[in-house]
């Protein structure tokens, strides 16, 4: 009854009502949006490091190396020498090894120089595994393993034939035209940037810069070409470290910031991350704080509507008051008008987001390697919304006491 | 995250903005600070080890080997401090128990070589005699910081800087070889080892005493486990740090 009575009244404001909900539902949205977006970077950068001990690189800021030997965001400082590589990876404590060669591109998609140990060790998310969608691993020098996102992009299978230019511009002047390389599989989407990326052997990187001058061209162009021929590369610009056992990770990091060879420099991918949240927590506080004054805005223009209406309303409340209602069943029945606005615009700023996430979620995955999961209703979702309805309740209070006096006046 | 609402390219400008005014870098065995110490807390299966790094200065306020019987008094009372981490920390989220606990406070109580202690810490007094009004907050120490500071202000004056080389080369024989040694600041270091009840992870981290221990202004935390790494810190206002992500 009472619940019919608010819609009803709500009705018979069609106008302002639908405006005021239109409001509501856009703050949610921008509210519930950014909150969504903030979480998925998290969790799709942490997902993307989450089986890796130690990323070694070159001495500079951690984050530096972070981002370019994993995430492909900025540009190394410099190069380690194989020999360091070797060294480390050749230790008791490391399990395993991978190293990244990188410099190279493909129509603006990445180049990665790596071995076998990347398809073998790298996980990403919860323990997963790299897997195929088609194909294999690489075996020869000019084999290429596709990124799901690359293939699918650029509408390449295995057997397809690349050219790989040096540079990143997918306009790049000094494309290795002479060496083609042969796709010989494509991997599984991961929701990491290891979907935007052409992954190819160390050796496949060192014979394209050697140039082709050095050997007939037609060598080169079959899959099986021999890799022998090709010796060690003498530098690459990062390695990740799988180590044995998790209670070393310390003692190893320390041991390759010391080492004495060259200087290099080892992170904790996990750690350098939390540090990029430190950072970006002052954005994110100010993304919040924008979001939550949008909403502020919606639910005082909610409640500046319902008090301009109460004017209106003082024939609806002369009959609601000669029916017996009491000045506090009035007082609630705007309240709840408010509510009902309120939670509609959370239905409809919500459900909104969602079919947007779902929209646009492969375009942003594409382009910012982000994979947004259309998961609405995080306790910290469950947290604002109820914080919203509060503040629905205090912003709906002005009008609710109005009507209050007003029926007590009447009576 | 804003970047994802931009070019790809202006996400690069922002993180490297970012990047630039990095104030927080952890890195283990890193940097000599005083005022800070760090937390190594390292987790696989049932079994956690902790280990705590923090520069001596911090600890008993002073770097160089105890001589007198005050500075031997309060490395003890130090060591003693260390020694009972259940007092100093409690973990959250499984429910573990010591099984072994070792304090490292070598570099304090020097095997042999004892350098006549004032004058050969005189360059450093300067800094010292700041330090100590710095770290007026533990009243355990306070005092000794003033007394030391004060020596030293005396001896600078009377210009006994050139036994500081001498010292510098003494102090690198008794460090005992690990990461300080690189450095003529000495550490003190505690290992904890725990065993849990079960391999759920860990929570929380949170320092009992009232703030920090020792008056520390921070406590960097960084932790690898099974289930994931990550850092945080603990100062006197939050003296705790989530230990996931």
């Amino acid at each position: 009854m009472f619940l019919k009575v608010a819609v009803k009244s709500l009705l018979s404001r069609k106008g302002s009502a639908v405006m005021t909900l239109m409001a509501i539902s856009v703050a949610i949205f921008v509210l519930l949006g950014i909150e969504q977006i903030r979480q998925q970077a998290r969790d799709s950068f942490a997902s993307t490091v989450s089986g890796v001990d130690l990323i070694v690189g070159a001495k500079t800021g951690s984050l530096n190396l972070l981002l370019y030997s994993v995430f492909r965001i900025g540009s190394p400082t410099d190069n380690i020498s194989w020999q360091a590589y070797r060294e480390i990876a050749d230790s008791d404590d490391v399990a395993w090894a991978i190293p990244i060669s990188l410099g190279d591109s493909h129509e603006g998609y990445r180049v990665v120089g790596t071995t076998q140990a990347f398809f073998e060790h790298f996980s990403f998310g919860k323990k997963r595994r790299l897997t195929f969608s088609k194909g294999e691993a690489f075996e020869g020098t000019f084999d290429a393993v596709l990124g799901s996102e690359v293939a699918l992009a650029l509408g390449y299978s295995v057997g397809t034939e690349i050219i790989l230019a040096h540079g990143l511009a997918s306009t790049s002047f000094t494309k290795h035209d002479n060496q083609p390389f042969v796709v010989v599989g494509v991997l599984a989407p991961t929701g990491t940037p290891v979907d935007q990326t052409i992954h190819v052997r160390l050796e496949g990187i060192e014979a394209m810069h050697a140039g082709g001058s050095a050997a007939p061209i037609g060598a080169f162009t079959h899959a099986s070409a021999p890799t022998a021929d090709f010796s060690e590369p003498e530098s690459i610009t990062a390695f990740m470290l799988g180590l044995k056992s998790r209670m070393s990770t310390f003692n190893v990091q320390r041991q390759i910031n010391q080492f004495s060879g060259e200087p290099l420099m080892a992170i904790l991918p996990g750690v350098a991350l939390s540090e990029l949240w430190q950072m970006m927590s002052m954005f994110e506080n100010v993304l919040r704080l924008i979001s939550a004054l949008v909403l502020l805005a919606a639910v005082l223009g909610m409640g500046a509507v319902l008090l301009a209406s109460i004017r209106e309303r003082r024939q609806e409340i002369h009959l609601l008051r000669m029916m017996g209602a009491s000045p506090f069943y009035l007082f609630c029945l705007v309240e709840m008008e408010a509510m009902i606005l309120c939670l509609l615009g959370m239905l409809l700023g919500g459900v909104s987001l969602y079919a947007a996430l779902f929209m646009i979620g492969d375009a942003v995955f594409s382009r910012f390697g982000l994979y947004l999961d259309a998961t609405l209703l995080t306790p910290e979702a469950a947290l604002m919304l109820g914080a919203v309805l509060l503040a629905t309740l205090a912003a709906a209070a002005a009008p609710s006491l109005k009507m209050y006096t007003s029926a007590r006046d009447i009576s | 995250m804003i970047a994802s609402c931009t070019s790809s390219r202006s996400r690069l400008v922002i993180l490297s903005a970012a990047a630039c005014y990095c104030s927080t870098a952890w890195a283990a065995g890193g940097a000599h600070e005083h005022g800070a110490a760090e937390l190594l807390l390292s987790s696989e299966g049932r079994e956690v080890q902790l280990i705590f790094n923090a520069p001596a200065q911090s600890l008993v306020g002073f770097e160089t080997v105890a001589v007198t019987e005050e500075q031997k008094a309060t490395v003890a009372r130090a060591e003693a401090i260390l020694m009972a981490p259940l007092d100093l920390f409690s973990l959250e989220g499984n429910s573990c128990k010591l099984i072994d606990s070792t304090v490292d406070v070598s570099s304090l109580v020097g095997v042999g070589i004892a350098p006549s202690q004032p004058e050969a810490h005189a360059d450093h007094s300067d800094e010292e005699a700041d330090r100590a009004t710095d770290h007026a907050g533990d009243d355990e120490h306070t005092e000794e910081h003033a007394d030391h500071a004060e020596e030293h202000a005396d001896d600078h004056d009377e210009g006994h800087a050139s036994t500081s080389d001498n010292h510098a080369h003494e102090h690198h024989d008794h460090d005992d070889g690990d990461a300080s040694s690189a450095d003529s600041h000495s550490d003190v270091s505690a290992s904890y080892t725990f065993e849990c009840d079960s391999n759920e992870a860990l929570t929380r981290i949170v320092f009992n005493r009232d703030g920090l221990p020792f008056g520390l202004e921070r406590i960097d935390v960084l932790w690898v486990a099974d289930w994931g790494q990550g850092a945080g810190q603990a100062t006197p206002q939050s003296p705790s740090v989530n230990l996931q992500n």
